[in-house]
């Protein structure tokens, strides 16, 4: 009696831990998550009521917190479409390796003070790659005629702020 | 008459003379042995001082009816402990709580299995339990949307202007 007891015990710890999905054991795959909203701080800051964000702007100096607040008004006076390319870049370039974000503001910063024909011909180049499947984009990248067409130093540039580009 | 207390018999005669239970010839036959063995006679003094203490008790008056009074007040007794008496009314009469260590057991170890493997117990990663919202954190977005703004990958709408600046 006292066997078929313990049996039963036993069983009914073995089978409720070995079903599958039980107590962290192997799930079923999730469903494929639906496009986000992606909310940068700057749209949580727009949440906030103004008492909020007034006494966060007070924490800056004076000046500093003028030029905060010229920013965020040409933010919010960029059409919305724009508005929302900038959130998905952002949203990429938070989403890469911490390494990595340092590396693609490195070759942002090195973009900005290329001269002005140059910086025009890494924009074309990326407005390029922006359309394609991140196949095509490895393949142009590796392509001779994006060798040709730019310095070692550019084709770095153009590879770290390819990874920003939303996906498609 | 050897020493009852020598040859092993001794704690019975005696319990039996201080109750007076020996017969007459045995009972002489034990006194003059005490006569003569400090031992038995200290034993056999001992016996009798309990049976004449026993014999001082008052004995105290019991009703007639005390077996059916006891017997009713055990019944009440036991249909007042609620959780007992519930539990003989519903469990078989042949039931046995030895079982119930082990499955007592295997509810602890799943009860113990859910505990660790609860989502309830995993640290919240709700928006309450971040930290409040930094100026700095807006900067540092407004910093990047700079950046990525002069990459230049805008929608149709854009391509009319294009400052390198926000």
């Amino acid at each position: 009696m006292r066997l078929s007891w313990l049996s039963v015990a036993l069983a009914l710890v073995l089978g409720l831990t070995a079903s599958p999905g039980a107590f962290g054991g192997p799930k079923a795959p999730k469903p494929p998550k639906a496009a986000k909203n992606v909310k940068t701080p700057i749209d949580e800051f727009m949440r906030m009521s103004p008492e909020e964000q007034q006494k966060a702007l007070n924490r800056l100096p004076p000046e500093q917190r003028r030029r905060f607040q010229e920013r965020l008004q040409r933010f919010n006076q960029l059409p919305a479409a724009q508005q929302q390319t900038l959130r998905n870049m952002y949203d990429r370039l938070n989403q890469l390796p911490p390494e990595r974000q340092q590396a693609v503001r490195r070759s942002m910063n090195q973009f900005s003070r290329e001269p002005q024909d140059r910086r025009q011909a890494m924009r074309q180049e990326l407005k390029g790659l922006a359309p394609l499947p991140a196949e095509d984009r490895q393949a142009r990248l590796a392509s001779p005629e994006f060798r040709e067409k730019f310095s070692e130093k550019e084709q770095g540039i153009i590879r770290d702020m390819s990874d920003v580009l939303p996906p498609r | 008459m050897g020493c009852p207390v020598e040859d092993g018999t001794g704690a019975e005669l005696i319990v039996a003379y201080g109750a007076r239970k020996l017969d007459p010839e045995q009972e002489s036959e034990l006194e003059r042995h005490l006569t003569l063995c400090p031992s038995c006679r200290e034993l056999a003094q001992a016996q009798r001082a309990v049976w004449s203490a026993l014999d001082a008790w008052p004995s105290i008056a019991v009703s007639p009816n005390f077996d059916q009074l006891v017997f009713h007040r055990i019944a009440n007794e036991q249909q007042r402990t609620p959780f007992t008496g519930w539990l003989r009314r519903w469990l078989p009469a042949r039931w046995s709580w030895r079982p119930v260590v082990p499955v007592g057991a295997a509810c602890a170890a799943l009860i113990a299995a859910f505990l660790l493997k609860s989502p309830v117990l995993q640290p919240l990663t709700s928006s309450e339990n971040q930290p409040k919202l930094q100026i700095e954190q807006v900067e540092h977005a407004l910093d990047d949307m700079d950046m990525l703004k002069q990459l230049g990958v805008e929608s149709a709408s854009e391509k009319a202007h294009s400052p390198e600046k926000i």
